[in-house]
């Protein structure tokens, strides 16, 4: 499954590596989006990972907070990321069906 | 890393009140790990009968507690849990007697630490002795995010641990249509899965019996993971020449995944829960700021207004009826008048009384922050705030401690405990005792009486911008200097959904957090009042007996006179004046009665009608500033504003960041007073 999972990802990757990701905070509401973890520092990036938000994982921002942040949906956690989280990060659309 | 100076075996015990074994060195340790809002803490005193910090707010439990677990017992429900005591331990003759050491460890999210919380979790587990670790690890997981919680799960699998998995908010997962199968999981995992509630004491049984199963287990053999050398090169042979730098953690994402499609299914897909409907009016743009400021003056006012008449009761029943009580009782066994009568009447009695009056405001204070992190709105208000507080390098939620500041100083710093991050916990406390608190109010709105006339209320007034510039300056100044590597770190919140607060925790947490400030405050306020009147009673000139000197010739003011010179450039040196400072760190309400004392005049009986005090006062400041009083005046409310805070906020500093970090503080905020005063006056001088 370990290998499978893998590979799936980085096929996930490298069939989205033609669209340029978008920044995070330039993302719309209630859609499906992929993140991209972008230039956000390695800790950082672990810390996302640790609340569900990897690398090619798919989210939803559900809305907009005082502070210019949002408060973005992976599985049933609710997690707030501030304005300088989303200018780090990246998203993509999800390839149509 | 954390510097690991205790191991499981060594932390103090959390229950019974003092520094115990737990359950003995020779029975099991069971570690609760498990990452912050999953119920770790509620399960400990649910299993303990031990009161600890618990809350809906990520990062609570700061402290490591210790307590004692009778698994054939559980569900007990006797505080101070009597039965463990004669209970035998693993390996007597009773096997299914067993007592054993329970340990809360700090909530964390994985063990590749981003705090120091997380840090000392790790560290507890991994980077000790093979005999220090714990016997079984109790792992708590959020039933209705699972993903979420199970990449701890996954990295404490790939080390030599027993492990059992609780599953908490079960009822969340059943709200949000969420099947969960505890069987496949556990075949998933490898490991014993007992679904809990902490908060209703269901499921706590089962727990035991599987914790009970699992030390008579041989410790298992760790979960295999490829080498990082592995995954490099199975990501390189995929073709696409990238080599992710998480390529190890993929293992367990994928591990993670299996368990979740083995074990949980999702009926539906997203629906908008309670806690979003409710986070889009709270947290939003315009209305959420509104509703923050609306809660936070609700909690300044009750953290005010009602603890002020109870405060104003216990005040006179210390100093009225039991101060009267015993002069009459020492009077009856011939020792009135006599130094005993001073020590008990003068410092034992005023000393518990100055602690007790706190009594009302900190309980009300721990009520409401209890309120707050149990409903889960902390978290959202840490969000709100955010932006304003992120200028001092600290997360919104330090709003809090500054906002009761304003209120009083004491659980100002007792609402630091919030902050997860033990620099945060340092700068804000060492920032809130610049807030004019309220006891400082009553001194403002006397001097502003006796030297600003009509426009009394603007300079009290001022005092306030003052004290907001000097916290927005002092954080800066120490973010600059001390905290230069202070990360600032870009808002990540897990926010918890919301829940209604229960009475048992909240009352649990109150007294806890209230019997811990009682338990270090009483000795450093009750002795810091006794050697205050001591000072006042020793005499200085031959031929006096203590404590019938005046206070000018004791050695309260000898020491005041021998200061006052210092005091020359901030235009207020006169020993009367700098003598109630002195008062005043005792407590800043006291600095007027000093005065009142020092003059031998009685106390005005309201703060802005200060009559013939108000006259002594100007006079004195007139003389020692040269005829420029007005400067002078503002400069010594300056003065009061930023130097020392009182006793009471010393001990809630010692209790909070410890004795090196207050001491620091203590001189900083002198250094603080003195330079804003001397500037003040100096430069008013000039223009008044």
């Amino acid at each position: 499954m370990g290998l499978v999972g893998n590979v799936h990802r980085l096929q996930v990757k490298a069939n989205l590596s033609d669209v340029a990701p978008i920044r995070l905070k330039d993302a719309p509401l209630r859609e499906e989006l992929i993140l991209s973890h972008g230039q956000a520092a390695p800790a950082l990036k672990r810390r996302l990972a640790t609340l569900g938000l990897r690398n090619g994982c798919t989210f939803q921002l559900l809305m907009k907070t005082a502070s210019g942040g949002r408060i973005a949906l992976v599985g049933e956690s609710r997690i707030a990321l501030g304005p300088q989280m989303l200018s780090q990060l990246q998203y993509r659309l999800p390839e149509a069906k | 890393m954390t510097q690991l100076t205790q191991s499981l075996t060594s932390i103090p015990c959390a229950c019974h009140g003092g520094q115990g074994d737990g359950a003995g060195p020779d029975s099991p340790t069971i570690a609760l790990v498990g990452a912050p809002n999953t119920g770790k803490s509620t399960l400990f005193n649910s299993l303990t009968g031990q009161r600890v910090t618990m809350g809906n707010w990520p990062g609570t439990t700061v402290e490591v507690s210790r307590g004692i677990w009778c698994l054939n017992r559980t569900g007990c429900d006797q505080v101070g849990c009597e039965c463990c005591v004669t209970s035998g331990s693993a390996g007597e003759s009773d096997p299914e007697v067993w007592t054993t050491t329970l340990v809360d460890l700090p909530g964390a999210y994985s063990l590749d630490p981003q705090s120091p919380d997380e840090e000392l979790t790790r560290a507890l587990l991994l980077d000790v002795a093979d005999e220090e670790k714990p016997d079984v690890v109790v792992v708590l997981a959020d039933a209705y995010r699972l993903a979420h919680s199970l990449y701890l799960v996954s990295q404490i699998r790939e080390h030599p641990l027993r492990v059992v998995v609780a599953l908490t908010m079960v009822d969340i997962a059943q709200a949000r249509e969420i099947e969960l199968d505890t069987r496949a999981l556990s075949k998933a995992m490898g490991v014993q899965v007992v679904a809990i509630d902490p908060r209703r004491r269901q499921g706590l049984e089962k727990l035991a019996q599987a914790v009970q199963k699992e030390l008579h287990k041989a410790v298992p053999a760790p979960r295999r993971i490829r080498s990082l050398s592995e995954s490099i090169a199975l990501i390189g042979a995929d073709g696409t020449g990238e080599i992710d730098s998480f390529a190890l953690e993929e293992d367990r994402f994928a591990w993670i995944q299996e368990v979740v499609s083995a074990g949980s299914r999702s009926v539906n897909g997203y629906k908008p829960s309670f806690s979003d409907r409710v986070d889009r009016v709270v947290t939003a743009p315009v209305i959420g700021p509104l509703i923050f400021l609306a809660v936070m003056w609700v909690v300044f006012q009750l953290t005010t207004a009602v603890a002020a008449p109870l405060q104003d009761f216990l005040d006179w029943f210390f100093t009225g009826p039991l101060t009267d009580w015993a002069l009459a009782g020492f009077a009856a066994i011939g020792l009135g008048g006599s130094v005993l009568e001073g020590f008990v009447v003068n410092g034992l009695i005023a000393g518990v009384g100055t602690l007790l009056t706190f009594v009302p405001l900190m309980a009300i204070m721990f009520v409401l922050l209890a309120l707050l992190e149990d409903s889960g709105y902390l978290a959202r208000a840490a969000l709100v705030a955010d932006r304003l507080m992120r200028m001092l390098g600290l997360p919104g939620k330090a709003f809090l401690p500054f906002i009761v500041g304003f209120g009083c100083n004491v659980p100002g710093i007792a609402a630091t405990r919030i902050l997860s991050h033990a620099s945060q916990r340092v700068l804000t406390s060492l920032l809130v005792p610049f807030t004019a608190c309220t006891a400082r109010l009553t001194v403002f709105v006397m001097i502003g009486t006796i030297f600003f006339g009509p426009f009394a209320g603007t300079a009290v007034f001022a005092m306030y911008v003052i004290s907001i510039v000097i916290v927005v300056l002092g954080g800066l100044l120490l973010r600059k200097t001390l905290w230069r590597d202070l990360v600032d770190e870009p808002l990540i919140i897990d926010l918890p959904p919301y829940q209604r607060p229960t009475l048992r925790l909240t009352a649990s947490v109150t007294w806890l957090r209230l019997k811990g400030f009682l338990q270090t405050a009483s000795g450093i306020i009750v002795v810091t009042v006794a050697i205050v009147w001591a000072l006042q009673s020793i005499p200085t000139q031959p031929g006096v007996a203590f404590g019938e000197t005046s206070v000018g010739d004791s050695a309260y003011g000898v020491a005041a006179k021998a200061i006052t010179p210092v005091f020359e450039p901030t235009g207020f040196a006169t020993w009367e004046t700098t003598s109630t400072m002195v008062v005043g760190f005792v407590a800043k309400e006291a600095v007027i009665s000093s005065w009142a004392q020092t003059y031998a005049l009685d106390e005005p009986e309201a703060d802005d009608q200060p009559g013939e005090l108000g006259a002594r006062v100007y006079s004195d400041f007139n003389e020692s500033s040269g005829g420029h009083p007005i400067p002078a005046a503002l400069a010594f409310m300056v003065f009061l504003l930023a130097y020392t805070p009182c006793v009471a906020t010393l001990a809630a500093q010692v209790r909070e960041i410890g004795w090196k970090w207050t001491l620091f503080g203590v001189a900083m905020q002198l250094v603080f007073a003195y330079v804003l005063s001397v500037g003040v006056f100096q430069i008013g001088r000039l223009l008044i």
